[in-house]
This record gives structure tokens, sequence and C-alpha cells, in this order.
């Protein structure tokens, strides 16, 4: 049979019955000790923070109308969360598909997630406790449906959700009406994978329809009777402060009710958006700089060398093989700050009533955004619903919730619900960037083209670090930035002697967690590395990274991928009519993904016509949303690669508007995106991120055959 | 100012600020959020409208040329027959991640179609340069062909 609970004891389930409408089921602790474990496990092994261990809070409602409501601890911003656990759990409770109702946990209702969504973790973190929860949910209506049957729970059968013995039926809502005990049996059976329903099925997604008719999903949909809109003024320049505000200065302007001056805001307030605008556009406000700051001052910072270094992977000891080489081969890569740029504005609805607040919001992380705002407005936490909206695009922008802080302020001090959300000059310029970074790595080769020594010095801004996304206790616990050097380490199981450097680079602007953090800028320096080396030695670059991989099962995996991409692509090192091809491939997490891209170059303009992605990332839950994630991830890499850069010239950000901050378009998405996904029957792993990974060195690789110039930044194409 | 247009079929005389874009018209005053604020300066077309049968960015449209306008937003297309052809081809292929931008795309697919029912693709990439940050693009083109083909062929169907 399927897998145990075999934690049951250190759960707490919480049961509530409605009187005989509904009754629901969650679990609530999870102590700093399972953290603490869990974390060290992460540095013990370097892998990458993705965590197995049971929780968060998770819960069911069924009702007398045998509808089942789960309320999901994560946030639908894309990826399509909502839909695979809908799978999941439909699969456990053993339920027809559309009985169950899915609905977004807000922080007063329902399991408060205790990590956040993102870092590619949704799934692979909830595979296990969901799973067990839904199984103790249904094995606690077979209890019941036993007692009804006059039998034993064993001899029940349940199918598309109809419990059965001989000729007698009844369903989850029948129960619902009939019990007022419950009881919560200690371990239940998981459901075996072959008896899988749902898991694995192209299952459209839940939201489609609401999302090509314009239903009003969105935080800045939310509308409340009396709302007025505040335009909150960021500072435009890094490394300066506010000297004055002159809230005179918008006297008489139509539709105006307040000017909030605060140390740490400054927003105008008016009746309507454009009124608030206006006046935004003409409230006089003194920034002074502080000290003056250009974009080379940046890349100075930004240096391998400069700040505090920290080993953050070593195997054998390198250092007699670089002593004593008659070569070390060296190379260089740098990559500028990125922008989310994600095509809703951050922002929330407050509303400040009678001592509580509820805030609508797009947030990746209800519970601090909770703490934030619990902490700026000093009230209890429990007076503060935050209530997480679909997201229009994250990318970890929504891991930062400041305007729901400051609508939650303004609400309260004006009573009434104030709409607050950034203009997209603003939206840049409060941004937390991908951070910039500097790559320096050294290899040492032998006569045989084998690697024998290997340095790779990765500087960057922080990602993890300064942030306070993180629950505060791994803060007492990392070195270095595991976000900064996200996709840095040394996953070629053939390479024995290296060592992996990470450099802290102190920066006066915030950066912090971007798609994949480290990993695209990382595995851009590394892959376009081992071309390199590859060319060096006269060896192809296939077989080149074949030789540098081991029997190890993480290995194993990678060479598959990599194989299945050369045999899907027709890989060729040959350049034929002016088109090249390019390869690259990495192990993020437990996930490995390796990628082929066909190109040309017209008018010094890289054109990616094809691009060919395997991957696996262990069982998959529903794959033509695996599927929708890897082309997401190729055509957000490849445009970052390609065409983005945020720069600061006299401490200003810019670009301020898309356009000159040109994301990929239609016109130049790759006419041929192939995805196959392997086969696996492990737990199902980090999707949303690691297929990133590779698309840049493959550009850059494919680049070279063409060009016989390597690339060593982005953006790869000029900006016009 | 005093302004008198149609969206989806509907009548309104609204006393406007001039200088007003049409978005806010739409979205506070008429309460209609399917048309999306993405940056204000008709560069990303999350806000597209289809004015007189022209694809048209509402976020930098101003409320006084709005005046005898017919308009048609993404709560427009349906009708009694259910779901525009480009809405169902987009729900076939699947195309919406966080779905934020695609009202613009799919109003401007509409346009487009309206006006080209079988575009060559220097059209459909000249008339479809919204951005989608999800990269849903490959789909986009996949949906736009299906409707493109369900469009073309039913009048055929017909005879």
């Amino acid at each position: 049979m399927g897998s145990k609970l075999k934690s049951a004891s250190r759960r707490k389930f919480l049961i509530k019955v409605t009187a005989g409408t509904a009754v629901v089921l969650g679990t609530a602790y999870l102590t700093r000790g399972i953290w603490r474990r869990a974390i060290d496990k992460v540095l013990a092994s370097g892998e990458l923070p993705y965590y197995n261990f049971d929780g968060p809070l998770v819960w069911f409602e069924a009702n007398a109308n045998n509808e089942i409501t789960f309320y999901s601890p994560k946030v639908e911003m894309g990826q399509g969360v909502l839909t695979a656990l809908a799978q999941i759990v439909a699969d456990e409770l053993q339920i027809k598909f559309k009985q169950l109702k899915v609905l977004h946990a807000s922080s007063s209702h329902g399991p408060l997630d205790l990590l956040f969504t993102g870092d590619s973790s949704s799934i692979e973190g909830l595979w296990k406790p969901i799973r067990e929860l839904a199984a103790t949910f249904r094995q606690m209506f077979i209890i019941e449906a036993a007692k009804e049957f006059k039998t034993l729970p064993k001899k029940v059968k349940l199918e598309n959700g109809v419990f059965s013995y001989k000729d007698q039926t009844t369903t989850y809502g029948e129960l619902v009406k009939i019990t007022k005990q419950w009881k919560v049996p200690s371990t239940p059976d998981l459901k075996n994978p072959e008896d899988y329903q749902y898991i694995g099925k192209a299952i459209p997604r839940l939201d489609l329809e609401d999302k090509v008719t314009g239903k009003p999903i969105f935080s800045i949909d939310e509308e409340l009777d009396g709302m007025v809109y505040a335009i909150v003024v960021p500072c435009p320049y890094i490394k300066a402060k506010r000297t004055n505000v002159d809230p005179n200065s918008v006297n008489g302007l139509p539709g105006i009710v307040d000017v909030i001056v605060e140390e740490d805001f400054v927003a105008v307030v008016a009746e309507s958006r454009f009124q608030a605008y206006n006046a935004s556009q003409k409230l006089a406000i003194t920034w002074e700089v502080e000290e003056v700051i250009q974009q080379k001052d940046i890349e100075e910072m930004v240096t391998v060398g400069v700040g505090k270094p920290y080993v953050i992977q070593k195997g054998k000891c390198p250092k007699n093989q670089f002593k004593n080489a008659s070569e070390i081969i060296t190379s260089e890569f740098r990559t500028p700050m990125g922008a989310h740029a994600q095509i809703q504005p951050s922002g929330a609805l407050a509303n400040f009533k009678d001592g509580s607040l509820e805030v609508y919001v797009a947030t990746q992380n209800v519970r601090k955004t909770r703490k934030d705002i619990a902490c700026r407005l000093n009230m209890r936490k429990k007076k503060v619903n935050v209530l997480p909206a679909y997201l229009g695009g994250a990318f970890g922008r929504a891991l930062y919730t400041d305007l729901a802080t400051y609508a939650s302020f303004i609400s309260r001090q004006l009573k009434r619900p104030v709409h607050c959300f950034y203009t997209r000059a603003q939206e840049f310029q409060a941004d937390y960037f991908r951070p910039p970074t500097h790559h320096l790595l050294k290899a040492v080769m032998d006569d045989t083209g084998h690697i024998t020594a290997f340095e790779n010095n990765c500087s960057s801004g922080d990602v993890v670090k300064g942030s306070d996304v993180w629950p505060e206790i791994i803060n007492d616990i990392i070195g270095a930035d595991f976000g900064a050097w996200r996709g840095a380490l040394n996953r070629y199981g053939g390479i024995q002697r290296y060592e992996i450097i990470s450099w802290r680079a102190n920066l006066p602007l915030r950066t912090s967690f971007w798609r994949g953090m480290g990993l695209l800028a990382n595995i851009f320096a590394i892959e376009s590395f081992m071309d390199e080396l590859a060319e060096k030695v006269g060896i192809d670059p296939v077989t080149f990274r074949q030789n540098h991989l081991n029997d190890s099962e993480t290995d194993q995996r990678l060479l598959a991928v990599l194989n299945k991409v050369v045999e899907q692509s027709s890989y060729t090192d040959k350049v034929e009519n002016g088109i090249a091809m390019g390869l690259a491939c990495c192990t993020d997490g437990a996930t490995h993904v390796a990628q082929v891209v066909r190109l040309s170059i017209e008018a010094q303009r890289i054109i990616v016509s094809d691009v060919y992605c395997v991957i696996d990332t262990g069982m998959v839950i529903n794959p033509d949303q695996v599927k929708a994630q890897c082309e997401g991830n190729i055509i957000m890499g490849m445009s970052a690669a390609l065409y983005e850069k945020v720069e600061i010239h006299n401490n200003a950000i810019g670009p301020l508007i898309y356009g000159p901050y040109k994301l990929m378009a239609l016109r130049e998405c790759p006419e041929n995106i192939e995805i196959h996904l392997m086969d696996s029957d492990r737990a199902p792993q980090g999707l949303g991120e690691p297929p990133m990974g590779p698309i840049a060195a493959a550009i850059a690789n494919a680049t070279y055959k063409l060009t016989g110039n390597r690339i060593r930044r982005f953006p790869m194409n000029p900006v016009s | 100012m005093k302004i008198e247009f149609t969206i989806n079929g509907r009548n309104y005389k609204l006393d406007v600020n001039g200088d007003e874009p049409l978005l806010w018209l739409i979205r506070d005053t008429l309460k209609l959020k399917g048309t999306k604020f993405g940056c204000g300066k008709a560069a990303c077309g999350a806000c597209t409208v289809i004015i007189d049968g022209q694809a048209t960015r509402s976020c930098s449209y101003a409320a006084r040329i709005v005046n005898g306008k017919s308009i048609t937003t993404i709560e427009g297309l349906e009708n009694e027959s259910g779901l525009h052809p480009v809405q169902q081809a987009w729900i076939n292929q699947i195309v919406p991640q966080c779905g934020y931008c695609q009202s613009g795309f799919i109003m401007a697919s509409v346009a487009l179609l309206e006006r080209f029912p079988n575009p060559t693709e220097q059209q459909i990439n000249d008339s479809l340069t919204n951005f989608c940050r999800c990269g849903t693009y490959p789909r986009i083109r996949k949906a736009l062909n299906e409707a493109i083909e369900n469009m073309t062929s039913k009048p055929k169907s017909a005879v």
C-alpha cells in the first residue's frame, strides 16, 4: 500500500463542525526545531533551500451541498499552483474534480504559509503534507460512512466522491449533515500512484475563464464604498533622503483629500486616481543626494575581490594544481541589474474599520505582509486580515508589500478605504532589483581534456541577506547569501578539485529576489565557461560535458537530459547558412534542465528561432502547466539576457518605462519552443525557476560559433 | 465637460475632466475592471480596448476625444451564443498564466481579425505589440491561429 503517515503523533488536528453544514480540518504546528533541521540540511548538502518537512497549516472544508473547499496557503501568480494543488487534493479525496473549490487562504481564515509562495517550493514542499492531510480528511469520512453502512471502514469503497458498501451509498455532503462527532484516524494510507485520476493529467487551469473574460480577480480591481486613491511618491534617487515636503503645493487642486507626510513615506490622497496622480506630479518634494553614485561605481562595488568572500562549496583542494599549472584558463562575465517589470504594479486596497484592518493585496508572502502592517501600525496581528488576490505577475517582487503598509496607515488616519498602487515609473524606482553580478572562473586541464582544478568566484548584490522575507530564524543560520550563489555550485561530479566562492557586494540600493535568484547569471557564467574550455582542448561541447559527469544518481539524471536534448534538437556544432546551435545545462536543487537554441544574427541582433528544452523535475502533476512554466522561464530568461538592464546615472534609476526597459515582445519570441518532460517517479521537484538556468549560456554559446566573439555581458543585443 | 459615448452597446452621458484617461473612466467610473492598468504611457497594451474598430490603448486616450465614440471592452465580447471565438481559442490553448495582460492581448487580437481575417505574420507582429511578462507568446500565437481558422471556416461550412 501507499506510504504511511509516520508522524501522526506530532500532529494536532483541528476539527470544527458548524451546525451540520460544514466540517473543517486543519493542522497547527511548526516548531523552530523543524526549521532549524531543514535549514541545517540545506547548508550541509549545499542544496538549495527546498523544504520537504511537514507543514504549513492546511485546511479543508466540506459542506452539506457536497462541495469541498481547499484553502490554499500558496498564491496563484500564473504558475498554476492552485490547479496543481487541486489535482493532488482531488486525487487523495477521491472526488470529482468539479466538486473541489480552491480559494486563497486569508490570514484570518485557513492556513498561514510559514514560508512564502516562491523559490519553486510550493509543490515540492506541499507534496507530502497535503496528501497526508487530504487522506486524513478522506479517512474521517470513510469512518463515518462505515458507521452508516454498519460495516468496517476498510470495506467502504470510495469513487468519484461516492462512498459505497454493497447497495448502500453516501456522499461527503450527506455525511456532513449527519455526523456530530468526528474521529481523526492516525495513519491513513495514501493513494497508490497507479490509481491517480488527476495527477499527471493536463487538466485545464481553474482560472482560465476568469482570465479571458476580464473578471475582477486582481487586487487592483478591488473596490469598497467611500474608497479614496493614494499615490505614494518613492524616492527617485539612490543614496538620497527627503529634506522637505510642501503640502501647500497641491492646495486647491481638484479632489484633494489629504497629503500624508511620514518619516517613511509621502502620499497624496484624492477622490480619483487621476486627481491623486496629477497632485503627486505637482507636490513639491526636495530630495538631497548624499553621495553621487554612477553606474561605474556600482560595477566597481560588484567585483570579485571586493567585499566579503564566503567559500560556499569545496571539493578536494585545487590549490596545488593551480600553483603547478602550465596554464590557468580564466574567464570573466557580468550581468546588470534587472527589474521585475511584472505588468500589474504593486499595491493594495486597505480598509481600517472598528479597530481592524482588511487588506486586499498582491502578495507572495501573507505572513510578512501582515507582520509588516501590524508592526508599522502598532496593531495586533490578529486585527489585520490580509486577503491575497490573484497576482498580476510577481517573479519575486510581491514578496515585498510596502504599499499595503502605507495604504493601511492612510486608511486608519482618514477612516476611509484606501486604494494605493504605483505608477509604472514609481514601480521601477521602488523595485527590489535582480542584483548585478560579476563572475571570475578559473580552470586547469590535463592532457586528456579533463578539468583537474576549478574555481568559481561570483560577486553579487544581496538576494536573501538584508531581507526579512524569510522567517527570522534563517538569519541566525545562513552564512553566504544562498540566493546570490544559487546556480554557482559545481554540479559536475567529474570535477573533483574545486572551490566555489561567493563575494558579498555592499550596494547602495535594494536588490533581492528575482525569479531564479542567482540562477540565470551563475549558469550563464559556468556554462559559457564550459564551452570555452571544451574549445580549448578541442573536444565538442556535448562530449566535454559528458566527460565531467560521474556515476552518481544526480549526474546520471543530468546526463540523461543532456543526451535527450541533443537527440531532440539534432544538435550540431556545424554552422550552416548563418545558423548556429548552442547548448547548456544545469542542475538546480534536484531539477535537471538542458537546452539547445538555434539562432542567426541579423543587423547585429541575435534572432533565436528554436529552443529545445528537456527537463527532469520529478513526478509531473500537470504536464501542460509544466510546459507552460518552461516556456515562461525561457522567454523571461531570454528577455533578460538579450534586452534588459537597469542602470544608475547621477543617482537616478533608469529606465522608468517599458520600451527603453525593453521586454521581449511577440515578434521576437522564437517560432518554435519544444519542451520534453522526462518520466520520473521521484517526488515532484522545483519547477518555477530551474528552466531559466541554461538559456542565456545556450544563446551565448551559439552566438560564439557565428561571430567568434564570446559574449560576456547582458544585454546581448544592442539597446536601441 | 460633458461627453456621450457607448461602451459595449450601452450609452453613457458623463461629466468628466476632459484630460482624464479613458482607462480610469472605464475602470473606476463605470466599474468595468477587465481593462487593466500596466504603464499609463501606451507602452504595454494591458489597457487595450476597441474604439470604432481600432485597437486603442485607453491609458493614453483622453476623455474629451471619447465623445461620440463606440467602445468595446473585454466585457463586451461575449454574446448570447457564448464567448468570442478569440476568447474560446485562448481557453482551448490554455494561454493565460497570471492573466493580467490577457484582456489587452485578446482585444488587440479581436481588432486585428476584424480588420484582417487572415493576417500576415507581419500584421500579427505589428498589431500584437503588447507585453506579457509570464511569456505566453507561443500560446498566444497558437490561439490566434486557432481563432483565425475557426472564424474564417465557419461561414464556409454554413454554405
